[in-house]
Protein backbone atom coordinates (compact mmCIF):
# COMPACT_ATOMS: atom_id res chain seq x y z
CA UNK A 1 0.00 0.00 0.00
CA UNK A 2 1.33 3.36 -0.68
CA UNK A 3 1.07 5.76 1.68
CA UNK A 4 1.83 9.54 1.28
CA UNK A 5 1.57 12.13 4.70
CA UNK A 6 1.73 15.76 3.94
CA UNK A 7 2.38 18.85 6.36
CA UNK A 8 1.22 16.74 8.65
CA UNK A 9 1.05 18.12 12.14
CA UNK A 10 0.15 16.67 15.17
CA UNK A 11 -0.50 18.85 18.77
CA UNK A 12 -0.80 17.49 22.28
CA UNK A 13 -2.90 19.90 24.62
CA UNK A 14 -1.85 23.04 22.65
CA UNK A 15 1.53 21.74 22.16
CA UNK A 16 2.95 21.03 18.48
CA UNK A 17 4.81 17.39 18.52
CA UNK A 18 4.98 16.72 14.78
CA UNK A 19 5.30 19.93 12.38
CA UNK A 20 5.20 19.80 8.61
CA UNK A 21 5.88 16.15 7.71
CA UNK A 22 6.19 15.02 4.19
CA UNK A 23 6.85 11.22 4.31
CA UNK A 24 6.07 8.52 1.26
CA UNK A 25 5.92 5.01 1.54
CA UNK A 26 5.68 3.09 -1.92
CA UNK A 27 4.10 0.02 -2.28
CA UNK A 28 5.81 -3.07 -1.37
CA UNK A 29 8.35 -0.96 0.29
CA UNK A 30 10.00 -0.78 3.75
CA UNK A 31 10.79 2.36 5.37
CA UNK A 32 12.48 3.49 8.28
CA UNK A 33 11.68 6.16 11.09
CA UNK A 34 14.52 7.19 13.24
CA UNK A 35 15.13 10.01 16.10
CA UNK A 36 16.04 10.68 18.97
CA UNK A 37 13.40 9.55 22.29
CA UNK A 38 10.73 12.07 22.38
CA UNK A 39 10.79 13.34 18.75
CA UNK A 40 7.38 11.84 17.89
CA UNK A 41 8.20 8.85 15.92
CA UNK A 42 5.18 7.29 17.30
CA UNK A 43 2.50 9.82 17.10
CA UNK A 44 3.50 9.90 13.57
CA UNK A 45 2.85 5.92 13.54
CA UNK A 46 -0.15 6.06 15.59
CA UNK A 47 -1.47 8.86 13.57
CA UNK A 48 -2.02 6.77 10.30
CA UNK A 49 -3.81 4.21 12.75
CA UNK A 50 -6.38 6.54 14.47
CA UNK A 51 -5.07 5.83 17.75
CA UNK A 52 -3.54 9.13 18.98
CA UNK A 53 -5.28 9.78 22.34
CA UNK A 54 -8.59 11.85 22.66
CA UNK A 55 -7.69 15.38 22.61
CA UNK A 56 -5.01 15.46 19.87
CA UNK A 57 -5.00 17.76 16.87
CA UNK A 58 -4.16 16.66 13.59
CA UNK A 59 -3.74 18.80 10.70
CA UNK A 60 -2.26 18.06 7.28
CA UNK A 61 -2.98 14.94 5.36
CA UNK A 62 -2.98 11.19 5.50
CA UNK A 63 -3.29 9.38 2.19
CA UNK A 64 -3.76 5.58 2.59
CA UNK A 65 -4.24 4.13 -0.91
CA UNK A 66 -6.44 7.28 -1.98
CA UNK A 67 -8.09 7.48 1.84
CA UNK A 68 -8.05 10.30 3.46
CA UNK A 69 -7.30 9.14 7.07
CA UNK A 70 -7.06 12.73 9.05
CA UNK A 71 -10.83 13.69 10.23
CA UNK A 72 -12.14 10.14 9.10
CA UNK A 73 -14.40 9.04 11.52
CA UNK A 74 -13.55 6.24 14.25
CA UNK A 75 -15.90 3.51 12.53
CA UNK A 76 -14.39 4.19 9.64
CA UNK A 77 -10.83 3.83 11.15
CA UNK A 78 -11.98 0.72 12.93
CA UNK A 79 -12.85 -0.59 9.47
CA UNK A 80 -9.22 0.04 8.39
CA UNK A 81 -7.06 -0.87 10.91
CA UNK A 82 -6.24 -4.52 11.28
CA UNK A 83 -7.66 -5.50 7.82
CA UNK A 84 -5.39 -2.79 5.41
CA UNK A 85 -2.93 -1.42 8.12
CA UNK A 86 -1.77 -3.89 10.28
CA UNK A 87 0.58 -2.67 13.73
CA UNK A 88 2.86 -4.51 15.60
CA UNK A 89 3.85 -3.11 19.00
CA UNK A 90 6.89 -2.17 21.31
CA UNK A 91 5.73 -4.02 24.23
CA UNK A 92 3.66 -7.65 23.11
CA UNK A 93 4.15 -8.16 27.71
CA UNK A 94 1.51 -5.42 28.17
CA UNK A 95 -0.12 -5.02 24.69
CA UNK A 96 -1.31 -8.77 24.27
CA UNK A 97 -5.25 -9.31 26.12
CA UNK A 98 -4.08 -11.18 29.51
CA UNK A 99 -7.31 -13.11 29.15
CA UNK A 100 -7.54 -14.58 25.39
CA UNK A 101 -5.29 -17.63 24.39
CA UNK A 102 -2.92 -17.29 21.70
CA UNK A 103 -5.66 -18.95 19.52
CA UNK A 104 -8.22 -16.43 20.28
CA UNK A 105 -5.67 -13.06 19.71
CA UNK A 106 -4.59 -14.26 16.67
CA UNK A 107 -8.50 -14.84 15.69
CA UNK A 108 -9.44 -11.38 16.91
CA UNK A 109 -8.91 -9.27 13.51
CA UNK A 110 -10.14 -12.06 11.30
CA UNK A 111 -13.75 -12.00 13.84
CA UNK A 112 -13.76 -8.40 13.46
CA UNK A 113 -13.72 -7.84 9.50
CA UNK A 114 -14.83 -11.04 8.31
CA UNK A 115 -17.83 -13.86 8.72
CA UNK A 116 -15.39 -16.67 8.33
CA UNK A 117 -16.77 -20.55 9.97
CA UNK A 118 -15.40 -21.75 12.82
CA UNK A 119 -13.44 -24.37 10.51
CA UNK A 120 -12.31 -21.94 8.33
CA UNK A 121 -11.06 -19.27 11.18
CA UNK A 122 -9.23 -22.24 12.92
CA UNK A 123 -7.44 -23.38 9.78
CA UNK A 124 -6.44 -19.36 9.16
CA UNK A 125 -5.02 -19.17 12.81
CA UNK A 126 -3.24 -22.31 12.33
CA UNK A 127 -1.24 -21.12 9.45
CA UNK A 128 -0.89 -18.11 10.58
CA UNK A 129 0.86 -19.45 13.77
CA UNK A 130 2.98 -21.68 11.30
CA UNK A 131 3.68 -18.91 9.50
CA UNK A 132 5.01 -16.79 12.33
CA UNK A 133 7.19 -19.84 13.72
CA UNK A 134 4.53 -20.48 16.77
CA UNK A 135 4.29 -24.37 17.50
CA UNK A 136 0.66 -25.37 17.37
CA UNK A 137 1.04 -26.33 20.91
CA UNK A 138 1.09 -22.89 22.01
CA UNK A 139 -2.36 -22.00 20.62
CA UNK A 140 -4.29 -22.37 23.80
CA UNK A 141 -1.60 -20.43 25.97
CA UNK A 142 -2.02 -17.24 27.32
CA UNK A 143 0.75 -14.12 26.93
CA UNK A 144 2.09 -14.76 30.72
CA UNK A 145 2.91 -18.44 29.98
CA UNK A 146 4.91 -17.21 27.11
CA UNK A 147 8.56 -16.43 26.39
CA UNK A 148 9.23 -12.79 25.00
CA UNK A 149 9.81 -13.67 21.79
CA UNK A 150 7.02 -15.72 21.28
CA UNK A 151 4.92 -13.05 22.57
CA UNK A 152 5.91 -10.73 19.67
CA UNK A 153 5.66 -13.60 17.16
CA UNK A 154 1.90 -13.22 18.71
CA UNK A 155 2.49 -9.58 18.37
CA UNK A 156 3.13 -10.18 14.21
CA UNK A 157 0.59 -12.51 13.36
CA UNK A 158 -2.16 -10.68 14.85
CA UNK A 159 -0.90 -7.88 12.48
CA UNK A 160 -0.73 -9.93 9.90
CA UNK A 161 -3.26 -12.71 9.49
CA UNK A 162 -5.90 -10.51 7.67
CA UNK A 163 -3.95 -9.55 5.27
CA UNK A 164 -3.32 -5.57 5.39
CA UNK A 165 -1.27 -4.04 2.98
CA UNK A 166 0.64 -1.91 5.44
CA UNK A 167 2.58 -2.97 8.61
CA UNK A 168 3.33 -0.34 11.07
CA UNK A 169 6.04 -1.61 13.57
CA UNK A 170 6.78 0.77 16.72
CA UNK A 171 10.21 -0.52 17.90
CA UNK A 172 9.25 -4.02 17.71
CA UNK A 173 12.25 -5.35 19.07
CA UNK A 174 13.11 -3.11 21.60
CA UNK A 175 11.57 -5.18 24.59
CA UNK A 176 13.94 -8.32 23.54
CA UNK A 177 17.43 -9.90 23.62
CA UNK A 178 19.42 -9.39 21.26
CA UNK A 179 19.36 -13.03 19.84
CA UNK A 180 15.88 -12.82 19.78
CA UNK A 181 15.69 -9.00 18.07
CA UNK A 182 17.67 -10.63 15.06
CA UNK A 183 15.44 -13.70 14.54
CA UNK A 184 11.59 -11.45 15.44
CA UNK A 185 13.30 -8.91 12.69
CA UNK A 186 13.73 -11.58 10.17
CA UNK A 187 10.50 -13.11 10.46
CA UNK A 188 8.68 -9.76 10.05
CA UNK A 189 10.59 -8.82 7.00
CA UNK A 190 9.87 -12.39 5.08
CA UNK A 191 6.31 -12.17 6.33
CA UNK A 192 6.08 -8.88 5.07
CA UNK A 193 7.81 -9.39 1.34
CA UNK A 194 6.14 -12.35 1.30
CA UNK A 195 2.71 -11.09 1.41
CA UNK A 196 3.74 -7.70 -1.11
CA UNK A 197 2.96 -5.16 1.54
CA UNK A 198 4.53 -1.85 2.62
CA UNK A 199 6.11 -1.49 5.96
CA UNK A 200 7.21 1.54 7.82
CA UNK A 201 9.70 0.50 10.87
CA UNK A 202 10.42 2.60 13.74
CA UNK A 203 13.82 1.46 15.80
CA UNK A 204 16.86 2.76 17.50
CA UNK A 205 19.30 0.03 16.09
CA UNK A 206 20.70 0.94 13.56
CA UNK A 207 22.00 -2.68 12.57
CA UNK A 208 18.15 -3.77 12.51
CA UNK A 209 17.85 -0.52 10.12
CA UNK A 210 19.94 -1.57 7.40
CA UNK A 211 18.82 -5.09 7.80
CA UNK A 212 14.80 -4.00 7.79
CA UNK A 213 14.64 -0.81 5.77
CA UNK A 214 15.42 -0.09 2.03
CA UNK A 215 14.29 3.80 2.86
CA UNK A 216 15.07 5.95 5.86
CA UNK A 217 13.73 9.28 7.32
CA UNK A 218 15.46 10.97 10.02
CA UNK A 219 12.88 13.15 12.25
CA UNK A 220 14.01 15.99 14.73
CA UNK A 221 12.09 17.53 17.26
CA UNK A 222 9.15 16.75 15.19
CA UNK A 223 10.63 17.91 12.14
CA UNK A 224 11.98 15.34 9.17
CA UNK A 225 15.81 16.50 8.86
CA UNK A 226 17.05 14.25 6.33
CA UNK A 227 16.14 11.22 3.97
CA UNK A 228 17.39 8.85 1.68
CA UNK A 229 18.48 5.16 0.70
CA UNK A 230 19.19 3.39 4.03
CA UNK A 231 22.52 2.26 3.38
CA UNK A 232 23.69 5.61 2.01
CA UNK A 233 22.01 7.65 5.05
CA UNK A 234 23.73 5.54 7.32
CA UNK A 235 26.91 5.46 5.87
CA UNK A 236 27.31 9.13 5.61
CA UNK A 237 24.49 11.08 7.10
CA UNK A 238 23.89 14.37 5.59
CA UNK A 239 22.20 16.06 8.85
CA UNK A 240 23.43 17.20 12.14
CA UNK A 241 20.88 14.73 14.17
CA UNK A 242 21.19 11.97 11.19
CA UNK A 243 25.49 12.28 12.37
CA UNK A 244 24.37 12.19 16.31
CA UNK A 245 22.11 9.01 15.58
CA UNK A 246 24.91 7.47 13.92
CA UNK A 247 27.89 8.27 15.72
CA UNK A 248 25.70 6.94 18.44
CA UNK A 249 24.39 3.68 17.43
CA UNK A 250 28.09 2.74 16.40
CA UNK A 251 28.74 3.37 19.71
CA UNK A 252 26.27 1.31 21.52
CA UNK A 253 26.79 -1.77 18.86
CA UNK A 254 30.76 -1.82 19.32
CA UNK A 255 29.64 -1.69 23.33
CA UNK A 256 27.18 -4.47 22.78
CA UNK A 257 29.34 -6.78 20.31
CA UNK A 258 31.95 -6.75 23.08
CA UNK A 259 29.32 -7.39 25.45
CA UNK A 260 28.21 -10.23 23.54
CA UNK A 261 32.10 -11.96 22.79
CA UNK A 262 32.46 -11.97 26.16
CA UNK A 263 29.56 -13.72 27.54
CA UNK A 264 30.00 -16.49 24.84
CA UNK A 265 34.18 -16.70 25.98
CA UNK B 1 -6.89 -25.11 46.17
CA UNK B 2 -4.16 -24.62 48.10
CA UNK B 3 -5.07 -20.83 47.79
CA UNK B 4 -8.96 -21.04 48.73
CA UNK B 5 -8.12 -23.60 51.95
CA UNK B 6 -5.24 -20.79 52.95
CA UNK B 7 -7.64 -18.24 52.36
CA UNK B 8 -10.79 -20.26 54.03
CA UNK B 9 -8.31 -20.74 57.26
CA UNK B 10 -7.81 -16.81 57.39
CA UNK B 11 -11.33 -16.00 56.95
CA UNK B 12 -11.87 -18.71 59.72
CA UNK B 13 -8.88 -16.80 62.02
CA UNK B 14 -10.41 -13.38 61.70
CA UNK B 15 -13.71 -14.38 62.50
CA UNK B 16 -12.09 -15.81 66.08
CA UNK B 17 -10.40 -12.96 66.36
CA UNK B 18 -13.13 -10.50 65.71
CA UNK B 19 -15.54 -12.67 67.97
CA UNK B 20 -13.02 -11.74 71.07
CA UNK B 21 -12.90 -8.09 70.59
CA UNK B 22 -16.57 -7.91 70.53
CA UNK B 23 -16.43 -9.86 73.52
CA UNK B 24 -13.51 -8.08 75.29
CA UNK B 25 -15.11 -5.12 74.00
CA UNK B 26 -17.76 -5.13 76.26
CA UNK B 27 -16.34 -6.43 79.49
CA UNK B 28 -13.60 -3.98 79.88
CA UNK B 29 -15.80 -1.35 79.64
CA UNK B 30 -15.43 0.51 83.13
CA UNK B 31 -17.97 -0.35 85.52
CA UNK B 32 -20.29 -3.40 86.48
CA UNK B 33 -21.81 -4.49 82.95
CA UNK B 34 -24.79 -5.77 85.12
CA UNK B 35 -25.37 -2.63 86.58
CA UNK B 36 -24.93 -0.37 83.56
CA UNK B 37 -27.86 -2.83 81.65
CA UNK B 38 -30.25 -2.88 84.72
CA UNK B 39 -30.17 0.66 84.32
CA UNK B 40 -30.11 3.99 87.01
CA UNK B 41 -32.70 3.15 89.11
CA UNK B 42 -32.40 -0.59 89.65
CA UNK B 43 -32.71 -2.53 92.73
CA UNK B 44 -29.47 -4.21 94.03
CA UNK B 45 -31.68 -7.48 93.56
CA UNK B 46 -32.27 -6.90 89.60
CA UNK B 47 -28.60 -6.21 89.36
CA UNK B 48 -27.83 -9.41 91.29
CA UNK B 49 -30.27 -11.39 89.36
CA UNK B 50 -29.17 -10.33 85.74
CA UNK B 51 -25.67 -10.81 86.61
CA UNK B 52 -25.93 -14.31 87.20
CA UNK B 53 -28.39 -15.21 84.31
CA UNK B 54 -25.88 -13.64 82.40
CA UNK B 55 -23.34 -15.46 83.75
CA UNK B 56 -20.95 -12.47 84.88
CA UNK B 57 -19.76 -14.18 87.74
CA UNK B 58 -17.64 -16.84 86.14
CA UNK B 59 -14.26 -16.85 84.98
CA UNK B 60 -13.95 -14.62 81.90
CA UNK B 61 -12.85 -17.79 79.44
CA UNK B 62 -15.86 -19.66 80.25
CA UNK B 63 -18.10 -17.01 79.48
CA UNK B 64 -16.41 -16.62 76.06
CA UNK B 65 -16.40 -20.26 75.75
CA UNK B 66 -20.16 -20.51 76.16
CA UNK B 67 -20.75 -17.51 73.95
CA UNK B 68 -18.78 -19.01 71.45
CA UNK B 69 -20.67 -22.26 71.97
CA UNK B 70 -23.94 -20.56 71.66
CA UNK B 71 -22.80 -19.23 68.50
CA UNK B 72 -22.00 -21.95 66.73
CA UNK B 73 -25.34 -23.40 67.53
CA UNK B 74 -27.03 -19.77 66.35
CA UNK B 75 -27.87 -19.11 69.62
CA UNK B 76 -26.79 -15.38 70.38
CA UNK B 77 -29.01 -14.89 73.58
CA UNK B 78 -32.10 -13.09 74.24
CA UNK B 79 -32.87 -9.66 74.74
CA UNK B 80 -33.44 -8.13 77.66
CA UNK B 81 -36.57 -6.00 76.89
CA UNK B 82 -39.07 -8.68 74.91
CA UNK B 83 -37.01 -11.84 75.95
CA UNK B 84 -37.16 -13.15 72.40
CA UNK B 85 -34.04 -14.43 70.59
CA UNK B 86 -31.44 -11.97 69.25
CA UNK B 87 -31.23 -14.04 66.44
CA UNK B 88 -34.45 -13.72 65.72
CA UNK B 89 -34.89 -9.84 66.06
CA UNK B 90 -32.15 -9.46 63.75
CA UNK B 91 -33.92 -11.82 61.11
CA UNK B 92 -36.47 -9.60 61.32
CA UNK B 93 -34.88 -6.45 60.77
CA UNK B 94 -32.09 -7.77 58.42
CA UNK B 95 -35.23 -8.23 56.20
CA UNK B 96 -35.14 -4.33 55.36
CA UNK B 97 -31.50 -3.75 55.66
CA UNK B 98 -30.77 -6.63 53.33
CA UNK B 99 -33.09 -5.50 50.66
CA UNK B 100 -31.96 -2.15 50.88
CA UNK B 101 -28.04 -2.80 50.87
CA UNK B 102 -28.89 -4.80 47.53
CA UNK B 103 -31.28 -2.28 45.89
CA UNK B 104 -28.40 0.34 47.10
CA UNK B 105 -25.92 -1.68 45.27
CA UNK B 106 -27.58 -2.06 42.43
CA UNK B 107 -28.09 1.78 41.89
CA UNK B 108 -25.17 2.28 42.89
CA UNK B 109 -23.89 0.06 39.82
CA UNK B 110 -26.63 1.30 37.78
CA UNK B 111 -24.75 4.83 38.24
CA UNK B 112 -21.54 4.55 38.34
CA UNK B 113 -20.10 1.80 35.83
CA UNK B 114 -21.75 3.73 33.01
CA UNK B 115 -20.74 6.97 33.78
CA UNK B 116 -17.13 5.69 35.36
CA UNK B 117 -16.75 4.27 31.86
CA UNK B 118 -18.78 7.57 29.98
CA UNK B 119 -15.86 9.81 31.82
CA UNK B 120 -13.63 7.80 30.10
CA UNK B 121 -14.49 7.94 26.75
CA UNK B 122 -15.73 11.90 26.48
CA UNK B 123 -13.59 13.25 23.63
CA UNK B 124 -13.73 16.89 24.70
CA UNK B 125 -11.59 18.07 27.45
CA UNK B 126 -14.62 19.81 29.25
CA UNK B 127 -16.67 16.77 29.32
CA UNK B 128 -14.45 15.30 31.29
CA UNK B 129 -14.14 17.64 33.40
CA UNK B 130 -17.79 17.94 33.77
CA UNK B 131 -18.34 14.14 34.31
CA UNK B 132 -15.09 15.04 36.95
CA UNK B 133 -17.12 17.45 39.14
CA UNK B 134 -19.66 15.23 39.39
CA UNK B 135 -17.71 12.56 40.98
CA UNK B 136 -16.66 14.88 43.48
CA UNK B 137 -20.09 16.29 44.73
CA UNK B 138 -21.37 12.86 44.58
CA UNK B 139 -18.48 11.59 46.89
CA UNK B 140 -18.36 14.70 49.13
CA UNK B 141 -22.25 14.40 50.08
CA UNK B 142 -22.93 12.88 53.38
CA UNK B 143 -25.41 10.18 53.30
CA UNK B 144 -27.67 12.42 55.96
CA UNK B 145 -27.76 15.41 53.65
CA UNK B 146 -28.26 13.35 50.75
CA UNK B 147 -31.33 11.48 51.93
CA UNK B 148 -32.88 15.02 53.45
CA UNK B 149 -32.12 16.51 49.81
CA UNK B 150 -33.92 13.14 48.76
CA UNK B 151 -36.97 14.14 51.04
CA UNK B 152 -37.29 17.54 50.42
CA UNK B 153 -37.45 16.59 46.42
CA UNK B 154 -39.88 13.98 46.30
CA UNK B 155 -41.10 12.46 49.76
CA UNK B 156 -44.99 12.32 50.06
CA UNK B 157 -46.17 14.97 52.70
CA UNK B 158 -43.22 17.19 52.53
CA UNK B 159 -42.00 16.76 49.16
CA UNK B 160 -41.61 19.29 45.99
CA UNK B 161 -43.07 16.66 43.88
CA UNK B 162 -44.39 14.25 46.85
CA UNK B 163 -44.24 10.49 44.58
CA UNK B 164 -42.57 8.15 47.44
CA UNK B 165 -43.12 7.52 51.00
CA UNK B 166 -40.08 8.05 53.41
CA UNK B 167 -41.22 7.36 56.51
CA UNK B 168 -41.12 3.70 58.12
CA UNK B 169 -42.56 0.35 56.54
CA UNK B 170 -45.57 -1.13 55.87
CA UNK B 171 -46.20 -2.64 58.75
CA UNK B 172 -47.57 -6.05 56.64
CA UNK B 173 -43.72 -5.93 55.67
CA UNK B 174 -43.23 -8.05 52.90
CA UNK B 175 -46.25 -9.35 52.58
CA UNK B 176 -47.28 -6.17 50.54
CA UNK B 177 -44.35 -6.33 48.78
CA UNK B 178 -45.23 -3.24 46.34
CA UNK B 179 -45.56 -0.93 49.44
CA UNK B 180 -42.34 -2.57 50.96
CA UNK B 181 -39.95 -1.96 48.12
CA UNK B 182 -41.59 1.66 47.61
CA UNK B 183 -40.73 2.63 50.88
CA UNK B 184 -36.76 1.53 50.08
CA UNK B 185 -36.74 3.19 47.32
CA UNK B 186 -35.90 7.07 48.12
CA UNK B 187 -33.24 5.29 51.22
CA UNK B 188 -31.57 3.21 48.26
CA UNK B 189 -31.34 6.25 45.81
CA UNK B 190 -30.01 8.05 48.53
CA UNK B 191 -27.10 5.31 49.37
CA UNK B 192 -26.83 4.23 45.83
CA UNK B 193 -26.13 8.01 44.65
CA UNK B 194 -23.62 8.29 47.19
CA UNK B 195 -21.77 4.66 46.81
CA UNK B 196 -22.37 5.13 42.87
CA UNK B 197 -20.18 8.17 42.35
CA UNK B 198 -17.31 6.44 44.11
CA UNK B 199 -17.90 3.39 41.61
CA UNK B 200 -17.38 6.19 39.49
CA UNK B 201 -14.52 7.35 40.61
CA UNK B 202 -13.27 3.56 40.93
CA UNK B 203 -14.27 3.20 37.53
CA UNK B 204 -12.64 5.78 35.75
CA UNK B 205 -9.29 5.32 36.90
CA UNK B 206 -9.75 1.14 36.72
CA UNK B 207 -10.33 1.79 32.79
CA UNK B 208 -7.57 4.23 33.02
CA UNK B 209 -5.40 1.90 34.67
CA UNK B 210 -6.11 -1.09 31.99
CA UNK B 211 -5.78 1.35 29.04
CA UNK B 212 -2.24 2.71 29.78
CA UNK B 213 -1.12 -1.00 29.41
CA UNK B 214 -1.84 -0.93 25.28
CA UNK B 215 -3.98 -3.48 25.80
CA UNK B 216 -7.03 -1.18 24.47
CA UNK B 217 -4.83 0.32 21.69
CA UNK B 218 -4.07 -3.54 20.49
CA UNK B 219 -7.73 -4.10 20.40
CA UNK B 220 -7.82 -0.72 18.43
CA UNK B 221 -5.04 -1.95 16.27
CA UNK B 222 -7.02 -5.20 15.77
CA UNK B 223 -10.03 -3.68 13.89
CA UNK B 224 -11.95 -2.04 17.07
CA UNK B 225 -13.48 1.52 18.10
CA UNK B 226 -12.23 3.43 21.01
CA UNK B 227 -15.81 2.36 22.29
CA UNK B 228 -16.20 -0.97 21.49
CA UNK B 229 -12.18 -1.35 23.21
CA UNK B 230 -12.70 0.19 26.42
CA UNK B 231 -16.16 -1.48 26.51
CA UNK B 232 -15.97 -4.71 25.65
CA UNK B 233 -12.05 -5.07 26.63
CA UNK B 234 -11.30 -2.36 29.38
CA UNK B 235 -14.18 -3.57 31.33
CA UNK B 236 -13.63 -6.85 31.53
CA UNK B 237 -10.03 -6.32 32.00
CA UNK B 238 -11.07 -3.87 34.68
CA UNK B 239 -13.37 -6.30 36.30
CA UNK B 240 -11.66 -8.26 38.72
CA UNK B 241 -10.83 -4.26 39.79
CA UNK B 242 -14.09 -3.20 39.99
CA UNK B 243 -15.33 -6.62 42.30
CA UNK B 244 -12.65 -5.36 45.15
CA UNK B 245 -13.60 -1.87 44.61
CA UNK B 246 -17.58 -3.38 45.02
CA UNK B 247 -16.14 -4.58 48.20
CA UNK B 248 -14.33 -1.67 49.37
CA UNK B 249 -16.93 0.77 48.71
CA UNK B 250 -19.22 -2.19 51.10
CA UNK B 251 -18.30 -0.37 54.19
CA UNK B 252 -19.70 3.19 53.01
CA UNK B 253 -22.83 1.33 52.12
CA UNK B 254 -23.20 -0.26 55.12
CA UNK B 255 -22.56 2.71 57.19
CA UNK B 256 -25.23 5.02 54.41
CA UNK B 257 -27.42 2.19 55.31
CA UNK B 258 -27.19 2.55 58.93
CA UNK B 259 -27.56 6.28 58.82
CA UNK B 260 -30.04 6.33 56.03
CA UNK B 261 -32.25 3.48 58.00
CA UNK B 262 -32.38 5.65 61.03
CA UNK B 263 -33.45 9.31 58.62
CA UNK B 264 -35.95 7.29 57.39
CA UNK B 265 -37.55 5.50 60.35
CA UNK B 266 -36.61 2.02 58.98
CA UNK B 267 -36.70 -0.78 61.80
CA UNK B 268 -33.60 -2.39 59.98
CA UNK B 269 -30.45 -3.55 61.75
CA UNK B 270 -28.90 -0.23 61.87
CA UNK B 271 -31.69 1.71 63.51
CA UNK B 272 -32.12 -1.74 66.00
CA UNK B 273 -28.37 -0.97 67.12
CA UNK B 274 -29.38 2.26 67.91
CA UNK B 275 -32.14 1.36 69.76
CA UNK B 276 -30.38 -1.36 71.58
CA UNK B 277 -27.24 0.66 72.82
CA UNK B 278 -30.35 3.03 73.89
CA UNK B 279 -32.01 0.74 75.47
CA UNK B 280 -28.05 -0.63 77.03
CA UNK B 281 -29.06 -4.15 76.09
CA UNK B 282 -25.51 -5.34 75.61
CA UNK B 283 -26.09 -9.13 75.16
CA UNK B 284 -27.99 -7.44 72.14
CA UNK B 285 -25.58 -5.29 70.93
CA UNK B 286 -22.93 -7.85 71.40
CA UNK B 287 -24.56 -10.39 68.93
CA UNK B 288 -25.14 -7.87 66.58
CA UNK B 289 -21.55 -6.57 66.42
CA UNK B 290 -20.62 -9.66 65.79
CA UNK B 291 -23.10 -10.80 63.26
CA UNK B 292 -22.41 -7.43 61.11
CA UNK B 293 -18.48 -8.00 61.54
CA UNK B 294 -18.82 -11.23 60.06
CA UNK B 295 -20.96 -10.12 57.14
CA UNK B 296 -17.95 -8.02 56.66
CA UNK B 297 -15.44 -10.88 56.60
CA UNK B 298 -18.37 -12.89 54.25
CA UNK B 299 -17.53 -9.99 52.17
CA UNK B 300 -14.13 -9.64 51.79
CA UNK B 301 -14.39 -13.48 51.09
CA UNK B 302 -16.78 -13.48 48.25
CA UNK B 303 -14.24 -10.48 46.81
CA UNK B 304 -10.92 -12.19 47.03
CA UNK B 305 -12.66 -15.64 45.79
CA UNK B 306 -13.92 -13.59 42.64
CA UNK B 307 -11.21 -11.39 42.03
CA UNK B 308 -9.20 -14.41 41.49
CA UNK B 309 -11.60 -16.37 39.68
CA UNK B 310 -11.38 -13.58 37.09
CA UNK B 311 -8.12 -13.49 36.76
CA UNK B 312 -6.55 -16.33 35.13
CA UNK B 313 -3.02 -14.74 35.67
CA UNK B 314 -3.81 -15.19 39.18
CA UNK B 315 -3.24 -18.84 40.34
CA UNK B 316 -1.80 -20.25 37.44
CA UNK B 317 1.33 -21.05 39.11
CA UNK B 318 0.94 -21.63 42.95
CA UNK B 319 -1.76 -23.89 42.57
N1 LIG C 1 -0.47 11.39 25.78
C1 LIG C 1 0.45 12.37 25.64
N2 LIG C 1 0.14 13.61 26.12
C2 LIG C 1 1.03 14.63 25.98
N3 LIG C 1 2.23 14.50 25.39
C3 LIG C 1 2.57 13.32 24.89
C4 LIG C 1 1.70 12.17 25.00
N4 LIG C 1 2.31 11.13 24.43
C5 LIG C 1 3.51 11.58 24.00
N5 LIG C 1 3.67 12.88 24.26
C6 LIG C 1 4.83 13.71 23.89
O1 LIG C 1 4.98 13.68 22.50
C7 LIG C 1 6.34 13.70 22.15
C8 LIG C 1 6.63 12.62 21.13
O2 LIG C 1 6.31 11.35 21.69
P1 LIG C 1 6.57 10.01 20.89
O3 LIG C 1 6.03 8.92 21.73
O4 LIG C 1 6.04 10.13 19.53
O5 LIG C 1 8.15 9.94 20.85
P2 LIG C 1 9.04 8.82 20.15
O6 LIG C 1 9.81 9.49 19.10
O7 LIG C 1 8.23 7.65 19.80
O8 LIG C 1 10.03 8.48 21.35
P3 LIG C 1 10.60 7.03 21.79
O9 LIG C 1 11.74 6.77 20.90
O10 LIG C 1 11.04 7.28 23.18
O11 LIG C 1 9.49 6.05 21.67
C9 LIG C 1 7.13 13.52 23.44
O12 LIG C 1 7.72 14.76 23.75
C10 LIG C 1 6.11 13.16 24.46
O13 LIG C 1 6.43 13.74 25.68
MG1 LIG D 1 7.92 5.69 20.55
Amino acid sequence: MAVVTDRLGIAIAGRQIVKDVHLEIHDGQRVGLIGSSGSGKSMIARAMMGLLPPGTDVSGTIDLNGEQVVGMRDADLAALRGAAVGMVFQNPGISLNPLLTVGQQIALPLRLHYALSREELGQRVRAMMTRAGLPEELIDRRPHQLSGGQQQRVGIACALVASPRLIIADEPTTALDSLTQRQIVDLLVSLVDEAGASMLFITHDFSVLAHATQYCYVLDAGRIVEHGATAALLESPASETGERLVMAAQQLTLHRGKGDDDGRA
Amino acid sequence: MRYLLRRLALFVVALLVISLVVFLALRVLPGDIATIMAGLNASPERVAALRDQLGLDRPLSEQYGSWIAGLLHGDLGTTMLTGQSVAAVVATRARITFPLIILGLLVALAIGIPLGCAAVLARKARTRAFFQVLAVIGGAVPALWGGLLLILLFAKGSGILPILPATGFPRTGWHTPGQALLALVLPALTVGIIVGASIMRYTRSALQSVASTGTIEMAMACGMTRTDAVLRVGLRLAMPQLVSVVGLTFAEMVTGVMVIENLFALPGIGSGLVDDLGHRDLVAVQGELFLLAAFFLVIGLLVDLTHRALDPRLGANDD
